[in-house]
């Protein structure tokens, strides 16, 4: 192998001497210094640039559709800046259905919370090997078919299905279940699906927890009850709150499970919205809905992270 | 409250994970079911199996659904690594706004960012199709994939790319030779979660595939919207398979290492649907 | 040897309004073992990653020579770098990571081959080519960085901080290991610690850092006996400072020095450039002190022993002496010698020659505290081994009242 030959210097005869002056930034040419920008950001364009087009714009439609106006003989579009979209929302018709709506995704966000911290507690009281398992046990169920998990649940709650073969068997029923194409089986189905969503975040904030600190209140005479009310429940709060944006907000605009286990009686959000755009063909109604629902999930984010980062500090 | 605490929780656990189960054994079960009714157990029979399995229908789905979830991953991935690359780098204010766009592609309902894209589609005169939906897909997916990059390059300590130019390695040949190895994990990993995403999405394909496009999760939407017969359970279960192999694959690939990137596929809401 | 391989001009960086390096002016002769020390902070990696292009320049020149390589990227510079964390790659084994730069180079097999046996051999891992690097110890690590950056023939090895995870043992043995390898080579070595005492131990001169800028370049003889600032003496070794003020400048250079808090008046030799007036501090190193000897030539002073730290090879004395607070002086034990007792009065002094006085506070004196840019190439090495040019103004030690 040859060695690097020549000395450190590259042959520069009458070179001049280093000079003693401190140079600045080497004055470059506007061309080079775009050139720099771009190499340095460069990569950076593929994800803004899909973002904005295919994300941020679609958005920036929707807002400007919502304020036009469709004519429903020439199906020729308005653009009026109107507030009427808005204001139709308004209409106790719509606001009615929209009221019940997202009372039912917070029950079911609540719903979830409630099923979901004991597990999320029992999983973080487990030998640390463990504690994978059986989150990876959670998850196994959760990464077979979102679609196939959803009707079935919708079979296992039909009239004549298991659920009401096992109750009657146990006598606990007679006559029929009823609960299929419900918003109880809505309900139900959100939870089933959304579960690991809400546990994740539980676990890991549980899971930080130091058990020192339960033994703490204990020997400062606090009963059981009190100990998971007075201390785990208020430092688990950053991670409740991961979990109610996770599960709250997607399910605020949930279409499937709607449809699939609301037979079309149960509307929520999510159907009124892709009604309106689907069958009737009022866009801007439609986008006006889909702008408050964007509008509604953002502030909801916005408030809770506020409600996480102050959680945060105290933990 | 008192009564309630008593129940010991392992035994509350369990149930809960014991029932989280039950549908998919049901979905399985049924799939085999001779009652077409699905009232009880009928007997066992491949039929509803291999008439699926025959279907030309199905057939084409299922390659449909293929194709738009390998484009679509390969697409997310092509995104997704230039930004956490280019994420490392920067100030933290341009980090938070490549953050910000990430969580919120993430969080936002599907059927907004899908009527969205569908009105812009429309706009613009431009088709709806295969294209369209993979378009779509990757709105959402690229986001996911970006997380798990930037997860495992968050381990990546500058030192070894630092070597590797001290040592005479042009950028693109540091990349090649250090940063993408190191990266193959969590390529494959994110390849994985972005075609399974793909792959089972229902809204985003039904609204952008215009009338020329049909995955296999649209068809069972359509028909378990009226009857769930033994034939749909058939195809579900298929379709299952098919998500639990990305899944068993993607441990394999990802050791034992169970990375928080994985338990993200969990965010099925996200076909949510 | 005393071609000037590296030069740096007016070096600066600045990181977030802070400069982390400060207008650093600085030579390295081609060929020698050049240690930039300091404490955390200073500046010192940040240097020298400038010299190897992994960090942007703010302002100023690195010289390879009369190759200004300021703007070049760092694979393009024929400087290797040994790093801290030593940087092998996980998915490449011992050979690949050896190799990994010839291969940049798109050398011929037989002889990447070759190269990296013979390095392998050098560092003493001869027969490890297929192991993984997770599968190496620490020390052998580090040894597969060295080999990896000096299979390349770089003119210029950087080293930062190579050894700061190795337990002291494997510490010395590599020291060893490298300043051999440095000889034999001949290859300039640039190396920063913040252990003055490796550095010291393996270096033909060190420079000393802090706060961005350079405090003191020269052979570690005159950096420890003859430092130009406060700081320096007390980074390179545990110092005892005597306040007082110049109340004149003698002929020769020596300063006459009155000390504070006491009578004494002496004359010394110290930095050059001070005024009379100057408030200054007399070094004395508790190495250098004396107790209880009767000795002409001395700066006296007394006091109570405050404690013993008896260490194996010497004992340490904390003396509350009168007006001075604490000093700290070393005696040599053998078996002859006695240990004294706490709350002994004793008598310390220290010979003329071993004081050294040096201006109070970190302003540095008049005279710039690093080697004069013009210093001719050819400059005569003295004595002592230093080049003209360092700090060091050879003193002659001289007849003084005390």
């Amino acid at each position: 192998m040859e060695r690097v030959s020549g000395s450190l210097t590259r042959p520069h005869p009458g070179a001049p001497p280093p000079s003693r002056t401190p140079l600045g930034p080497r004055r470059q040419s506007r061309l080079k210094r775009v050139g720099r920008f771009g190499a340095r950001h460069g990569l950076s364009v593929p994800a803004f640039g899909w973002t904005a087009l295919f994300f941020i714009a679609p958005l920036v439609i929707l807002v400007v559709y919502s304020f036009g106006q469709i004519n429903f003989f020439t199906l020729q579009l308005h653009w009026g800046w109107t507030t009427e979209n808005y204001s139709q929302i308004g209409q106790s018709l719509y606001r009615d259905a929209i009221a019940r709506s997202l009372g039912l995704s917070f029950a079911a966000t609540g719903s979830c919370l409630v099923v979901g911290y004991p597990l999320a507690y029992w999983i973080s009281r487990q030998p640390p090997r463990r504690q994978r398992l059986w989150l990876l046990v959670l998850i196994i169920p959760f990464w077979s078919s979102f679609l196939v998990r959803t009707y079935a649940i919708g079979s296992l709650l039909a009239n004549g299905g298991p659920l009401e073969s096992a109750l009657h068997t146990t006598g606990l029923l007679s006559g029929p279940l009823n609960v299929q194409y419900s918003s109880l089986a809505v309900g139900i189905g959100i939870v089933y699906s959304y579960l690991p969503l809400m546990v994740l975040p539980l676990y890991v904030a549980l899971e930080r927890l130091d058990p020192l600190l339960d033994q703490s209140a204990s020997d400062l005479g606090a009963r059981p009850w009190r100990v998971f009310w007075r201390v785990r429940l208020p430092l688990s709060a950053p991670g409740i709150i991961a979990g109610c944006i996770l599960v709250g907000i997607p399910a605020s605009g949930e279409y499937v499970i709607p449809t699939i286990l609301g037979g079309g009686k149960t509307l929520m959000y999510g159907n009124l919205v892709s009604t309106q755009f689907l069958e009737v063909g009022n866009f801007p109604f439609g986008s006006a809905l889909a702008v408050t629902l964007m509008a509604g999930v953002t502030v909801f984010a916005l408030v809770a992270r506020r409600f996480s980062r102050s959680a945060e500090e105290i933990t | 409250m008192r009564a309630l605490r008593r129940v010991p929780l392992p035994a509350y656990a369990l149930l809960v994970i014991v029932i989280l189960y039950l549908p998919l054994v049901l979905v399985v079960i049924n799939a085999f079911n001779k009652d077409v009714l699905l009232t009880h157990w009928g007997g066992f029979t491949s039929r509803w199996v291999s008439q699926a399995w025959n279907s030309g229908r199905v057939r084409h789905d299922f390659l449909t659904s293929g194709i738009i979830a390998v484009a679509s991953a390969a697409i997310s991935l092509a995104i997704a690594i230039p930004a956490g690359l280019w994420g490392r780098r920067v100030s933290p204010r341009a980090r938070r706004v490549l953050d910000a766009t990430t969580y919120m592609r993430i969080v936002l309902p599907e059927i907004v960012a899908a009527l969205g894209l569908l009105i812009f589609f429309r706009r613009l005169n431009l088709p709806l199709g295969t294209a369209a939906v993979i378009i779509g897909h990757v709105v959402f997916n690229s986001a996911y994939v970006t997380v798990i990059i930037q997860a495992r390059l968050a381990t990546l300590t500058t030192v070894l790319e630092d070597a590797a130019a001290d040592l005479g390695a042009r950028p693109w040949r540091v990349f090649q030779r250090v940063t993408f190895p190191f990266l193959l994990p969590a390529v494959l990993v994110g390849g994985m979660v972005a075609f399974t995403f793909s792959f089972d999405d229902v809204i985003t394909s039904s609204f952008l595939g215009g009338n020329s496009v049909e995955t296999l999760p649209m068809l069972i939407f359509g028909l378990a919207r009226f009857r769930v017969d033994p034939e749909v359970n058939a195809i579900g279960a298929g379709l299952m398979v098919i998500t639990l192999t990305a899944l068993a694959l993607t441990l394999v690939v990802a050791g034992g290492r169970v990375s928080g990137s994985l338990l993200l596929r969990t965010r099925d809401g996200r076909a949510s649907g | 040897m005393t071609e000037v391989g590296i030069r740096l001009v007016e070096l600066t960086r600045v990181f977030e309004g802070r400069p982390a390096v400060d207008a650093v002016d600085l030579e390295v002769y081609e060929g020698e073992f050049f240690s930039l020390i300091g404490p955390s902070g200073c500046g010192k990696t940040t240097t020298l990653r400038m010299i190897a292009g992994l960090e942007t320049v703010t302002s100023g020149q690195v010289m390879l020579g009369d190759w200004d390589v300021t703007f070049e990227p760092a694979y393009k510079r024929p400087i290797n770098t040994v790093f801290q964390q030593y940087g092998l790659f996980p998915h490449l084994n011992i050979f690949e990571n050896v190799a990994f730069g010839l291969r940049e180079r798109r050398e011929p097999r037989a002889g990447v081959t070759a190269a990296v046996e013979r390095m392998l051999g050098l560092v003493g891992l001869a027969g490890r080519e297929r192991s993984r690097p997770r599968q190496l110890s620490g020390g052998e690590q580090q040894r597969v960085a060295l080999a990896r950056a000096l299979v390349l023939n770089p003119k210029v090895l950087l080293l930062d901080e190579p050894l700061g995870a190795l337990d002291l043992k494997l510490r010395r043995q590599m020291q060893v290991l490298l300043k051999g390898l440095q000889r034999e080579l001949g290859i300039t070595f640039v190396y920063v610690t913040h252990d003055q005492e490796e550095a010291f131990g393996m270096s033909d001169r060190v420079a000393v850092m802090n706060k961005g800028k350079l405090e003191q370049v020269g052979a570690p003889y005159d950096v420890y006996h003859r430092p130009s600032t406060f700081f320096v003496a007390d980074f390179v070794g545990a110092s005892n400072c005597l306040r007082g003020a110049v109340r004149a400048v003698q002929a020769s250079g020596q300063y006459t020095v009155e000390l504070a808090s006491s009578d004494t008046v002496f004359t010394a030799y110290g930095v050059p450039g001070l005024a009379a007036g100057a408030r200054v501090a007399a070094l004395a190193r508790p190495e250098a002190g004396c107790i209880d000897e009767d000795r002409s030539d001395c700066v006296r002073t007394a006091g109570a022993i405050k404690d013993v730290a008896y260490s194996g090879p010497q004992i340490s004395y904390t003396v509350d002496s009168n007006g001075f607070g604490d000093l700290t002086v070393l005696a040599k034990t053998d078996t002859r010698s006695r240990l004294l007792p706490v709350g002994r009065h004793v008598e310390l002094a220290w010979d003329i020659e071993d004081v050294w006085i040096l201006p109070l506070g970190d302003a540095p004196p008049e005279a710039p505290p690093d080697a004069p840019p013009d210093a001719p190439p050819d400059a005569p090495r003295d004595r002592s081994g230093n080049a003209r040019g360092s700090q060091a103004t050879e003193q002659k030690p001289s007849q003084s009242r005390v």
